[in-house]
């Protein structure tokens, strides 16, 4: 998606990187008195969501840049690190919940990186292991062709023995990451889906193949690799398409090599459904047998969403018994149904996915509050 | 009146057949004259005069269509008119008083309020004095019912008929408004036929329209296609009788898993056969795992027979079935 304007935060104005950015964007270029003039520019654009995607503003980030993932009430979550570099998103999923997240929605990106750098040594100095990933508010990705961020994050976090970090995309913006010497601190990590879902839901992101290959290259250069099957979307025939998925990633990728893979079906906020009929009118997404959670977001019914999900564990499991799989905000009742157990009887999902990360990229075990010491404590093989 | 219009005016007795009927601009009433008006007329006379305006060509009506078209089916050739000469006021103030008159006596319906505000808009050159102009004429309209009125007077005039008959509320009528004509024109037909209150008319409205994306066909096609529409034509059954099939048909199009499953959890607590009293509540939208049992009880005896029925109860295969909550395969 073309950048047609270009805003800056006069307290950037003279950062190297907006000088670096600006240089490599052919967009209009407005230096704002008032960085508040950007969001009221979207605001009184006549679809603000798609405004929002041409429009990209470069400026500080005033607030933390490390933040606890929101998760939400009732249903389990993984206890992840949201690092906020920026955010929205050029490409243009359907579901994305980023367009109603924000007010309104702009393309943000923040060069105060001595902060960012500051605050991340802060962290990797503490205690505990932490899983930190920038795909959260944005595509961890999206800017690499502009912007070197993501590089710098792989340095950043190299050698270090209490941290991840995890980038987390649906592009294959790869080639500046092949050549880095990451020693397995970073996990890169694809959103994937069924091709027709990737084809009727995900525009402007990489094909199904793309993206695995991309994870292949980085596969090969040393990276720990993670998968995210979220949002599963549910139409008539999507069991044997994820399962299709399932093969087609095991036919490249080692299961040994992946530290996770994440299973969530879509779910929203009950305001994105105006936003999603009003740019997306012909899209069936909102349109499944979805109920009110206990989170007030809208589900499918759940019988629905277990049945959607065995299907792909049970693929996943054929080819990779081993391989650590879990559900983003899912319950308990969901986990013992498809996986056999629920995460409490491993010390629950964060120490679960910090045993992983720490198998898997080579971290201090002893820094995990609840380390799973050997195989037998480790989940089992589930009965699917 | 403003008091000036008021000594302008000039009582005196005119011939309905020189008012213009087709001169509507200020008619807000949407309405005819009623029987009861026509009656009362025929008995006591015209009470309150109404209020003419002389043209080029004849008389124009400000306040009181509804009394002089009353007056026209009496055959009256002398009614007591309020008369003022041509041009004396602005137009703007004539249209606030029309509205007043309306406002003020009986209140005015959706319509009538939307077609007020349409006519008030005309005269104002920023859309920001409205709330002061509609005030002016007993109408209190904020900048969202303004524009909500106006999104009104731009549907369909069969959408706008049902509004104005109350046969259905402004939020189906702008659903109806998203609509194709030939699917808007099916279920304005279905609305008026089955009178469904707001509430069900709202879900049979987002539940076809939901369909109709699923299947990529119209609305009229997806109705044509459900298996209640022979029932609709059903002479047999009433108007309830018809919606409940109806909005049954409809849902389980719209949710066939969800439904089925419901289904299975009713035949299911079927089974049971609590007795009155003992009912087993399923979790919203079969979410949470956990069901509820609610209990009625007088005495202690009662609570200690009930409390050994749900005991038995843990044993039997049917509640095993509900607590398995899996659906089959399709």
């Amino acid at each position: 998606m073309k950048i047609r304007k270009l805003y800056i935060d006069p307290q950037v104005a003279d950062y190297p990187a907006t000088a670096a950015i600006s240089s490599r964007l052919d967009a209009g270029q407005v230096v704002l008195a008032d960085p508040d003039e950007a969001l009221r520019d979207i605001r009184n654009s006549k679809n603000p969501e798609t405004a929002g995607k041409h429009r990209l503003i470069i400026t500080r980030n005033k607030g933390p840049f490390i933040r606890k993932c929101p998760g939400t009430s009732h249903y389990t979550c993984c206890d992840y690190h949201i690092l906020h570099v920026g955010a929205y998103c050029t490409m243009d999923c359907t579901y994305c919940i980023l367009q109603a997240y924000f007010h309104p929605p702009l393309l943000t990106l923040f060069v105060n990186f001595r902060e960012m750098t500051d605050q991340l040594e802060r962290l990797f100095k503490a205690g505990p292991l932490y899983r930190t990933g920038t795909g959260e508010f944005t595509d961890s990705l999206i800017w690499e062709p502009v912007y070197p961020l993501a590089s710098h994050l792989v340095n950043l976090f190299s050698g270090r023995d209490n941290a991840v970090l995890e980038l987390k995309t649906k592009t294959t913006a790869i080639q500046g990451l092949l050549g880095l010497t990451h020693r397995r601190n970073t996990i890169m990590s694809w959103s994937l889906n069924t091709e027709k879902a990737i084809r009727e839901q995900e525009r402007g992101t990489a094909s199904l193949d793309e993206r695995i290959s991309a994870a292949a290259a980085c596969q090969s250069r040393g990276y720990p690799i993670g998968f995210h099957f979220d949002p599963m979307i549910w139409y008539p025939g999507c069991e044997t398409d994820y399962a299709r998925v399932a093969r087609k990633l095991f036919s490249r990728i080692d299961p040994g090599n992946i530290v996770w893979i994440s299973m969530g079906s879509f779910r929203f906020m009950p305001r994105l459904q105006e936003i999603i009929e009003r740019r997306h009118p012909r899209s069936k997404i909102v349109h499944g047998e979805f109920i009110r959670g206990a989170d007030g977001k809208m589900r499918y019914f759940k019988p629905l969403r277990i049945r959607l999900y065995r299907a792909l564990a049970e693929a996943i499991r054929k080819v990779a018994p081993d391989v650590t799989l879990y559900f983003c905000m899912e319950d308990d009742e969901v986990w013992r149904k498809v996986l056999g157990y629920t995460p409490a009887r491993y010390g629950g999902l964060p120490s679960i996915l910090d045993a992983s990360a720490a198998r898997h990229c080579g971290l201090d075990p002893d820094r995990i509050s609840e380390f799973p010491r050997n195989p037998v404590d480790m989940p089992p093989v589930p009965p699917v | 009146m403003p008091d000036g219009l008021k000594a302008d005016a000039r009582e005196m007795p005119v011939d309905p057949a020189d008012v213009d009927l087709t001169d509507e601009r200020y008619r807000v009433s949407l309405s005819s004259a009623s029987p009861e008006l026509i009656e009362s007329i025929r008995r006591l006379g015209v009470v309150t005069p109404p209020l003419l305006e002389k043209t080029v060509s004849g008389l124009r009506i400000v306040c009181g269509f509804k009394r002089i078209q009353a007056c026209m089916q009496l055959d009256m050739n002398r009614v007591p008119a309020r008369v003022l000469a041509h041009s004396l006021a602005p137009e703007i103030d004539l249209l606030t008083m029309a509205i007043a008159d309306n406002a003020l006596k009986g209140g005015l319906n959706l319509m009538e309020a939307a077609a007020a505000t349409g006519k008030l808009m005309e005269h104002l050159a920023d859309e920001n004095d409205l709330p002061d102009a509609a005030a002016a004429a007993g109408l209190r309209i904020t900048p969202d019912l303004a524009r909500k009125y106006l999104r009104l007077l731009n549907l369909p005039e069969k959408i706008q008929r049902m509004v104005c008959h109350e046969m259905t509320s402004m939020k189906v009528a702008f659903e109806l408004g998203t609509l194709n004509k030939q699917d808007a024109d099916t279920l304005a037909d279905l609305i008026e036929t089955l009178r469904p209150t707001a509430s069900q008319q709202l879900e049979i409205l987002s539940n076809l329209k939901a369909l109709s994306i699923l299947q990529r066909s119209s609305v009229s096609e997806v109705i044509l296609h459900l298996p209640a529409t022979l029932i609709l034509k059903d002479e047999h059954l009433d108007r309830k009788a018809k919606i409940h099939h109806l909005r049954r048909a409809i849902r389980k199009a719209r949710y066939p898993h969800l439904t089925r499953f419901e289904t299975t959890f009713l035949e299911n607590r079927g089974k049971l056969g609590l007795p009155p009293g003992l009912s087993l509540i399923p979790p919203p939208g079969f979410e949470s795992p956990a069901y509820r049992f609610a209990l009625d009880f007088e005495t202690c005896a009662e609570l200690r027979e009930k409390a050994d029925y749900l005991r038995a109860l843990s044993d039997h295969q049917a509640l095993r079935e509900i607590l398995k909550r899996e659906i089959e395969d399709t």
